[in-house]
């Protein structure tokens, strides 16, 4: 067994379409020496750094050749991981595993993402060069089209997904970090938004934001000693599908590798119920339909009521299970770092440090990351060390 | 390290030119089953993949995902380290040690032939100061290349000699893309690209993949009679900004060794080590990096070459693959020098074999001049 | 923090991308054009484990992690698993230059297939699509073997 670690610091830069006032490396800076204030440390104490984002969106190559400098990573170990939409997740695992591993005792995880310095459409167009990279509509077109299958499946409808662009949008503005904070959003003007690809309309995308976060994890000892209430990692699980959208039947309803991720994540800790045992869910939404799908991936309810959820306001802030307090996916998309924010804002939440976006008394957070329908990562945070 | 990590499976492709007459997923797969093959697993087996790969070399986005169905990664955990191979380990050995994962498979795969290597290396660069002035890794390569031989007066004679012993010595490697009998002539007539560094003096662009299976101990011993161990391994990053750094004073191989050797126990890497894999990308770096490590003295790396103690049959041979100079894609160097290591020390290095080899080094770079730097020591 | 507060405009960069490549089909994807350009015919490969016919085709099956076998011709006709029109002008990664909106996109089951592929479809009215609903691949005259010899599917009445 891997040694204990849990989450002592995070920190985030403001978000936002396009931070003309710093360069990419200069944002990654910003959110690093963020958590290192949170967490009261100095660079100095950092042994690891671990990177987390996108390449192509930057049009970059190694990014973490240029941005490890405002990470802190001068002279540490240090490496990028990149796995698509979940780069930010799988990095904050893998500074998990840097931990538990007992090779290192404080690591930090940074991701990032500018992507007003690129053009993330043109990035995510270079798919399969044979195959879908003419007709690519890139994330919004597979979606929509796992969207027609879901909504035909399942009999979500789109009143239900307006309203959870209506809970993220108004849940982002407690997050003075949150990118879209709309207090007035209502249904109607989510249903009036210019339809981007049938029926994904643009207020039930996710946006793209410039942002960085960092977290920082620790080892037992360390830990207990710096931190009031440590967030300590008690699951994280990945699982890995298809490249290709129309290779797994049904996909958003189905979701099997998110699915599977959580089984295996809830074995782990021993959660049969995971509606009434976590406090609180921080969960990569990249648009609204997806949302309700998760809900029936993670066994929130059972398959086909995702919708009555958020009908029955169980997932809104005064919810039996507030999902997204900080706003999620939809209101915030710095991609490299949307991962790493679940994983920060789930810690921020045990820490009891969320400000106006705090739940009352959490002791369990769950946490997700989704990358292209190819990668699911799940993570269980905890007040105790299990 | 304790508990350490085993290597129980390795394989390689030949490094070509030009892989184009079949699909970069056909060569993954052919090396991805022959690990499994000798570690004697299968895919069931594998509990995590790590993968090495770079967006822009592979001309997509999230390039990792079009290896899904060869690495074996179906609803397993795959992860990705966005750079040199040999990072990749230790992500794959970090799973291990953290209780995640008893068996994992790290591969990279790279087709130079694809793009143009230098041009795409000029992406590496910050995009303000030093993109803009169309560095790329072999510009600042040459930079670096003056700087060590202006400080230890090293000639460009001295420098061909490791593409003479290189070239030679990858006669005995079956995976090698160059290898022949060089004279040091020939490699200073060969055309200047980047003053001092000559067509020769640089690596080839290459295809090929690497693949490793990784293993807890206990599953080590239980699945391999002679598993190779890791017994120790660091890794430094140096700074970007090439005037930010001593280029020569390489604190981060510094480092980085320093903190392998600590933890496999070794003082004087000289007489400890059987062998050593470095990754050098221009001749010039073998022996700078040869003295980092501590092999010798600073500005001694052309001496002890001279002397012989680098060479097959040396103290200390370096690179009997051939090194890079014998085949080159991007990311899959380092694997492809942990892969030669652990050869090594299972006595499987055929005519490469350096007899007696009980502890072998591999060593990766990443980034330009080696900005980032891993160093593994393997043994039995 | 700042955000966007700086009242001067600071420097932007201009860098332009432009890289070649060359990307390696390999003997699948090679025979599946060169099928295509030669006879019109769209063919998958089937996995001799779990039966599958897959597309696009390829050398290995990622469920049983075992080489593929034999090629079996589908379609040209299939049904609609799923639909969108696009109406947000996204770049066509191989031109670099965006598509015309609106278009209608598919998952198209083609016959005897087990993969869904995606492709552009002929209708592009949302109220005209559903799930289920039959199409057959137009080809062009003068296919050059690439996906783009598949125009797009047009809608079949059976």
């Amino acid at each position: 067994m891997g040694k204990r670690a849990a989450i002592i610091g995070t920190g985030q830069t403001n978000h936002c379409s396009t931070r003309e006032d710093v360069n990419e490396m200069e944002l990654v800076y910003e959110a690093a020496t963020a958590a290192l204030k949170d967490a009261e440390m100095t660079i100095k104490d950092i042994d690891a750094v671990v990177l987390a984002n996108m390449e192509l969106f930057e049009g970059r190559a190694l990014h973490d050749m240029w941005c490890g400098e405002g990470a802190g990573a001068l002279l540490k170990h240090s490496f990028k991981i990149s796995t698509g939409g979940t780069s930010g997740t799988s990095g904050a695992i893998s500074g998990y595993y840097h931990v538990a591993s007992g090779l290192f005792d404080r690591v930090m995880v940074v991701g990032f993402e500018k992507h007003s310095d690129g053009n993330t459409s043109a990035g995510m167009a270079l798919t399969d060069p044979f195959w879908d990279r003419h007709i690519a509509a890139a994330a919004i077109g597979n979606f929509a089209l796992s969207v027609s299958e879901y909504m035909a499946d399942r009999g979500v409808t789109e009143e239900q997904s307006a309203k959870v662009a209506v809970k993220a949008r108004r849940n982002a503005c407690n997050n003075p970090h949150a990118h879209l904070q709309m207090p007035d959003l209502t249904v109607e003007e989510v249903l009036e938004s210019p339809i981007l690809a049938y029926p994904v309309r643009r207020l039930e995308m996710c946006p793209q934001s410039d942002g960085a976060c960092a977290i920082i994890f620790a080892s037992e000892e360390i830990a207990k000693k710096s931190c009031a209430r440590p967030a300590w990692v008690r699951a994280a699980v990945t699982r890995h599908d298809h490249i290709y959208l129309g290779e797994v039947k049904n996909r958003l309803t189905t979701m099997r590798s998110l699915r599977e991720a959580a089984k295996v994540a809830y074995e782990i800790v021993g959660i049969r119920e995971p509606l009434k045992e976590f406090d609180v869910a921080e969960i990569y939404d990249p648009l609204t339909y997806a949302e309700i799908a998760w809900y029936e991936a993670l066994g929130f309810c059972k398959d086909g009521e995702g919708g009555k959820l958020i009908d029955n306001g169980v997932t809104h802030m005064d919810g039996e299970l507030p999902v997204n307090p900080s706003g999620g996916v939809i209101s915030t998309n710095p991609v490299g770092a949307s991962g790493t924010i679940r994983v920060a804002e789930g810690a921020l939440q045990i820490h009891g440090m969320g400000g106006k976006r705090q739940i009352p008394d959490v002791n369990l957070a769950l946490v997700t990351g989704y990358g292209v329908y190819c990668w699911s990562d799940v993570l269980v945070l905890s007040s105790k060390p299990g | 390290m304790n508990p350490h990590v085993a290597v129980i499976g390795v394989s390689q492709t030949r490094f070509e030119a030009d892989k184009g007459y079949e699909a970069i997923i056909e060569t993954v797969f052919k090396v991805v089953r022959e690990a499994m093959r000798d570690a004697g697993i299968n895919r069931d087996d594998l509990d995590s993949i790590v993968t090495s790969s770079v967006d822009l070399w592979d001309g997509r986005t999230a390039s990792n995902q079009m290896l899904t169905d060869v690495v074996g990664s179906i609803m397993k955990p795959e992860s990705r380290v966005a750079g040199d191979g040999l990072g990749a380990v230790f992500q794959g050995m970090m799973a291990i040690l953290a209780g995640a994962s008893e068996i994992t498979l790290v591969v990279s795969q790279c087709r130079g032939s694809m793009g143009d290597h230098y041009e795409i290396s000029n992406w590496v660069f910050d995009p303000i100061y030093q993109q803009t002035l169309g560095l790329d890794y072999l510009s600042a390569g040459a930079l670096q290349a003056n700087h060590y031989m202006k400080q230890f007066g090293i000639s460009q004679k001295e420098c061909a000699r490791v593409v003479v012993k290189n070239l030679r010595d990858a006669q005995n490697n079956p995976y090698a893309q160059v290898a022949r009998e060089a004279t040091v002539a020939e490699v200073m007539d060969s055309p200047m690209w980047a003053y001092p560094i000559k067509e020769m003096d640089a690596a080839p662009i290459s295809d090929g993949a690497c693949a490793i299976i990784l293993a807890s101990q206990e599953e080590g011993k239980a699945l391999s009679k002679n598993p190779v161990w890791i017994l120790g391994a660091g890794s430094c990053l140096d700074s970007h900004y090439l005037g930010d750094r001593d280029l020569t004073g390489g604190d981060a191989l510094i480092r980085a060794s320093e903190k392998a050797y600590a933890m496999a126990g070794i003082r004087d890497p000289l007489k400890e080590l059987d062998v050593a894999e470095v990754s050098a990308a221009f001749s010039y770096q073998e022996l700078l990096w040869t003295e980092l490590m501590g092999f010798c003295g600073r500005g001694e790396g052309a001496k002890i070459l001279q002397e012989g103690v680098t060479s097959m049959g040396g103290v200390l041979p370096v690179n009997p693959s051939g090194g890079m100079i014998a085949g080159n894609p991007v990311t899959v160097a380092g694997l492809t020098r942990l892969v030669e290591a652990v050869l090594q020390v299972r006595g499987e290095g055929e005519a490469r074999q350096v007899r007696g080899a009980r502890r072998a080094l591999a060593h990766g770079t990443t980034g330009c001049c080696g900005q980032g730097q891993y160093v593994m020591i393997v043994g039995n | 923090m700042k955000r966007n507060s700086q009242q001067e405009e600071l420097l932007r960069v201009p860098v332009h991308m432009k890289l070649h490549y060359r990307f390696p089909a390999g003997a699948h994807y090679d025979k599946f054009f060169e099928e295509m350009k030669e006879t019109g015919k769209i063919m998958g490969v089937k996995c001799p484990e779990c039966e599958r016919v897959l597309l696009p085709p390829r050398p290995v099956c990622g469920e049983c992690f075992v080489r593929t076998g034999e090629w079996v011709q589908v379609g040209p006709k299939g049904t609609v698993v799923a639909y969108t029109s696009i109406y947000f002008p996204f770049v066509d990664g191989t031109t670099g230059k965006p598509r015309p909106i609106p278009y209608g996109a598919g998952l198209i089951q083609l016959d005897g297939a087990y993969s869904a592929i995606n492709h552009i479809l002929e209708e592009g009215d949302p109220e005209k699509l559903h799930i289920g609903m039959r199409v057959e691949a137009v080809l062009t005259e003068e296919r050059e073997g690439n996906i783009g010899d598949i125009l797009y599917f047009k809608t079949i009445e059976e």
